[in-house]
């Protein structure tokens, strides 16, 4: 089933246009795996963006340029264009691949969680060297409410396994939510199963708002 | 220093009027099922000052932008065969390789990207043939629209696109105040929706 909650455009603009940190990329081509709607609003925006690149104004190349891309391909030698085989085990796996492959291995409920508080275990993701950004799994035993609380920087979460409900709705696997310093909830874990997410948080990330507001109508839900 | 072929390639193409769409889309078939080296000089021509000047704005140096625009150029003479003209443009496959490419170069995890192949992958609903030529013609028509913005308009969206700047900051750099910038950025965006809206 297709999620129903999507990625924003602000956040959307952010990945196409390339700036957005690892952490955000992985929760959001994990999404983009979930859910064709979003991966078709981003083909909009990658048209747009490779209109704007058909616009510049051209740029003197070095003389020797083709020459040295010719050189390097050459190098390179043939192209195998048979698609790579799939690592063994990844056929039965539910988990998008972005995720997947940060894993140690597929079977989400058998990593080795960490405990929090009661109720809710963690599986820290964050990248070497990722200062300002981290990267987890939670893992929310069913009937867990978290406490309301607000956010640092720029906060996305991505529903894998399980659901949750808070202040915004009722996520589901595919579900991403966008959350920020603004935004306060208080999410109860409401199936019978674990609410498994994979969080990203970016410290210094700041969207630029106009623009992709504006587009919202144009490429948007 | 200027290379004298594609100058006079630009002259002939008119730059900045690329409205007669040229079909890089049959250049890249021909790279991507028998290594055409004169279709791939054509992309080469057409693409490679753009792809630099796209770095460059991105803020790399002359020596990074010559060297990333390189790598994007043999990237897309190996990658050529995953090229679908149903699916994109040809420039807007070959912005994303670029777009790779330089973040790559700027840190050590690679771009997570959407695997199609991905075993968890939910697939497109089924659409009829109509929703399919639908969604392309919108494509077509933002890309035409794009064609048709001032330079003025394409400035401050290439600018709120390439960089992480805030309407201020591109205030600050092109000397004008904010509120020409945010119009610009309105009135553009306004006609892009139009296009779509007369379909």
């Amino acid at each position: 089933m297709e999620p129903r909650h999507h990625i924003s455009e602000e956040v959307l603009f952010s990945y196409a246009a390339g700036h957005t940190s690892h952490a955000f990329e992985v929760v959001l081509a994990s999404h983009l795996t979930l859910c064709p709607v979003c991966r078709e609003r981003m083909a909009q925006h990658e048209a747009i963006a490779g209109q704007l690149m058909e616009h510049e104004q051209p740029v003197a190349v070095n003389e020797d340029s083709l020459d040295c891309i010719f050189a390097q391909i050459a190098e390179a030698g043939p192209i195998a264009k048979a698609p790579k085989s799939r690592p063994s085990g990844r056929e039965l796996s539910d988990v998008p691949g972005p995720l997947a492959q940060l894993l140690p291995h597929s079977d989400l409920k058998s990593l080795p969680w960490q405990s929090m508080v009661p109720g809710v275990k963690q599986f820290d993701l964050t990248p070497e060297g990722g200062s300002d950004q981290t990267l987890k799994l939670l893992k929310i035993a069913p009937g867990t409410t978290i406490p309301q609380h607000t956010h640092n920087g720029s906060e996305l979460t991505l529903i894998l396994h399980g659901s949750y409900t808070d202040e915004m709705g009722r996520f589901k696997r595919g579900d991403i939510a966008t959350l920020d310093s603004e935004v306060s909830h208080q999410p109860i874990a409401d199936s019978d199963e674990d609410c498994i997410c994979l969080i990203a948080v970016d410290g210094n990330l700041k969207f630029k708002g106009l623009l992709p507001r504006l587009l919202q109508p144009i490429i948007g839900l | 220093m200027l290379h004298g072929n594609i100058v006079v390639t630009e002259k002939a193409r008119m730059p900045g009027h690329p409205a007669a769409d040229p079909d890089f889309a049959a250049d890249m078939q021909s790279v991507a099922q028998s290594q055409d080296r004169d279709a791939f000089a054509r992309l080469f021509q057409h693409f490679a000052p753009r792809i630099k000047a796209f770095l460059l704005k991105q803020g790399a140096s002359l020596a990074q932008a010559e060297e990333l625009m390189q790598e994007t150029m043999v990237t897309i003479w190996q990658k050529a065969h995953q090229f679908d003209p149903a699916k994109a443009r040809a420039s807007t496959w070959i912005f994303t390789i670029a777009r790779n490419r330089r973040i790559d170069r700027l840190r050590k995890q690679a771009r997570a990207d959407v695997d199609l192949t991905d075993p968890a992958l939910v697939p497109d609903p089924l659409e009829d043939g109509e929703a399919v030529v639908a969604r392309s013609e919108d494509r077509e028509r933002i890309s035409a629209a794009m064609r048709d913005l001032s330079h003025e308009q394409l400035q401050v969206i290439k600018l709120c696109y390439y960089s992480d700047m805030s309407h201020s900051e591109i205030a600050n750099q092109l000397d004008i105040p904010i509120g020409t910038v945010k119009s610009r950025i309105r009135l553009a965006i306004a006609r892009i929706k139009a296009a779509l809206e007369d379909a």
